[in-house]
């Protein structure tokens, strides 16, 4: 079975997610003074965190979805 | 300092790991006696390197056992602000969703071995190639130096001096250059694996450790805020431009080191890459992660240090926990024996590819074209060993004056990604601008580095990224044409106008 070749860099839809993960992950809109303390942590850096994990959680979902351009014959190779 | 468990179990535990090493390293030759034949067989594996492994190897490449001690120490000093470390391990994997599926693919169907193949089947110019050749060689020099001093300290740390310096480094480095003589990528990506998880268990140790007996973050919370509340801060101003220039520097700069991108090509197939990467995207909660809290957690042992006494503070710490009981103490011994596998297992991957940019891109593309597979592994090979031997005597008297030359690795190496990633997609790119891009890039970024530069707060490597992309841009939508139909990078079969080899 032909597959149709998918390359994330090939849908700007995607990048448009990227970027707006990218500017979320700098810590430009917290209040500054002295932070509020969660369990000890900043409060901005538990948030920092959060957008992080979404990062990884979305680039997992871009390689999984996004991202298949082998062809038929490679892709049938096994895995050990 | 003196460390609890120094002497004799910290010489027993490096003899073990070197042996271990050793033997991995060597049993792997022993099971692919053919590894010679071929440039591929050699530096990449065969190109058949499954997940577990690919993911291993792609892990000891990119932490080493400065991101342990390093990291820690950083987080121990500036605080909260050192939380870039986690995201900016990520952000290289966002760098490789640009370009490593095209790369794997085009690296299959041409035969790829080293970027630099690339770079010459893409621009099919002698300055581009021995120009990106000398940039990557002359960063990887740099990083390998870095990981050789890092082993002298590292052992010497262990052993609480035992085991002086230079007899810790030689003793690693011959075992590495063996097996990595013996064996090529698949000696080196199997230790890593072995390396990568006594990292990995020594860490997690040092984490529990700490927070059993120093207490968890809550308890840092607190002794932060009375004695350097700035460190909960929110960077701001300077440290907010320094944070997005981690993100942007260390995300490209990390994804373009050609021992990442042979790992790209060594991959047996891309559902293996695929998920290695994926794997990859969630590493830097575990090991950059865990690397900051226990920096965080520092706080509450030793609240008061001194930048010079904060360097120490895994190695303190480490020490304090092993007194406890004989669980922990054995623990923190695998600690240190897999801070040093892990610089071991990222020097190792910089040596062979600094080997097989010597063999294929300098001595196989200018010196001997017609010269077999197998000589021109051995010569680059040899120059590697030559190579190591130099850096050796740089690490052993470091020059007064022009240290600084042997300081320049991400903020060079990062000029050679717009030809890597530009060059796969934009047809436009034209060499001679990529060529004079790329130098110039070099240039602003070296100059300003000794000299100190950061205008706006802008690291170096940065700014001559910025003027390296502008020469690029600028000079092919001026003097390049758009190739007609059979682009080497076309993705519809098609073959190669030029071939690599």
């Amino acid at each position: 079975m032909k597959q149709k070749t998918r390359e994330p860099i090939m849908n700007y839809r995607i990048w448009i997610g990227f970027l707006i993960i990218f500017i979320l992950l700098n810590p430009w809109y917290f209040p500054s003074g002295d932070p509020v303390l969660v369990y000890g942590v900043p409060l901005w850096a538990l948030v920092i965190m959060g957008v992080t994990v979404v990062l990884s959680l979305y680039i997992t979902y871009v390689i999984r979805y996004h991202w298949e351009v082998e062809d038929e014959e490679e892709s049938g190779e096994g895995e050990k | 300092m003196e460390l609890a468990f120094s002497g004799t179990s910290g010489i027993l535990i490096m003899l073990f790991y070197g042996i271990i090493m050793l033997l991995i390293g060597v049993g792997t030759y022993m099971r692919n006696k053919h590894v010679h034949s071929s440039l591929e067989e050699y530096y990449l594996g065969g190109r058949g390197l499954g997940t577990m492994v690919l993911f291993f190897t792609f892990f000891a490449t990119q932490y080493s056992g400065n991101t342990v001690i390093g990291y820690s120490a950083e987080a121990y000093r500036v605080g909260y602000a050192n939380l870039v470390s986690i995201p900016f391990f990520i952000m290289i994997i966002l760098v490789y969703l640009l370009f490593a599926p095209r790369m794997y693919k085009l690296s299959k169907k041409h035969n790829i071995v080293t970027p630099v193949d690339w770079l010459e089947m893409k621009f099919n110019s002698k300055a581009v190639s021995i120009l990106a050749a000398i940039i990557m060689l002359y960063a990887l020099g740099n990083f390998l130096l870095e990981q050789l001093i890092a082993i002298g300290q590292g052992v010497a740390g262990l052993t609480g001096g035992t085991v002086p310096y230079q007899a810790g480094v030689i003793f690693f480095i011959v075992i590495m250059v063996v097996y990595g003589w013996l064996g090529g990528m698949r000696s080196v990506a199997y230790t890593d694996t072995m390396q990568g998880i006594a990292l990995l268990v020594g860490v997690f140790m040092l984490l529990i450790g700490t927070i059993v007996y120093f207490g968890g973050l809550p308890a840092a919370g607190d002794y932060i805020r009375t004695y350097s509340p700035e460190n909960l801060g929110v960077p701001e101003g300077g440290g907010l431009v320094r944070w997005t220039n981690f993100l942007i520097l260390v995300g490209i700069g990390a994804a373009v080191y050609p021992n990442a991108i042979q790992r790209i090509f060594s991959a047996k197939s891309e559902r293996s890459l695929k998920r290695s990467l994926t794997q990859m995207a969630w590493m830097p909660f575990l090991t950059a992660g865990v690397v900051f809290v226990i920096g965080i957690l520092a706080y509450t042992a030793f609240p008061d240090l001194s930048v010079e006494e904060s360097e120490q503070i895994v190695g303190m710490m480490a020490s304090a926990i092993a007194n406890e009981n004989i669980i922990f103490y054995i623990a923190m011994v695998l600690l240190f024996g897999g801070i040093i596998a892990a610089i071991v297992s990222t020097a190792d991957s910089v040596l062979l590819t600094f080997s097989s940019i010597v063999s294929k891109d300098i001595y196989g593309r200018y010196i001997n074209r017609e010269a077999s597979d197998n000589k021109k592994i051995m010569v680059g090979k040899i120059v590697g060993v030559i190579a190591v031997a130099f850096l050796l005597m740089v690490a052993w008297n470091p020059p007064g004056t022009l240290y600084q030359v042997f300081v320049l690795k991400l903020e060079i190496l990062v000029q050679v990604a717009p030809a890597i990633i530009l060059g796969l997609y934009w047809e436009r790119s034209h060499a001679k601008s990529v060529f004079a891009g790329m130098l110039t890039g070099a240039l602003v970024a070296a100059v300003f580095t000794f000299a100190g530069l950061t205008p706006l707060g802008i690291f170096s490597g940065v700014w001559g990224l910025i003027i390296n992309l502008i020469i690029y841009v600028a000079g092919s939508f001026a003097f390049g044409t758009a190739p007609t139909k059979d682009a080497v990078s076309s993705m519809d079969g098609q073959e190669a106008t030029q071939a690599v080899r």
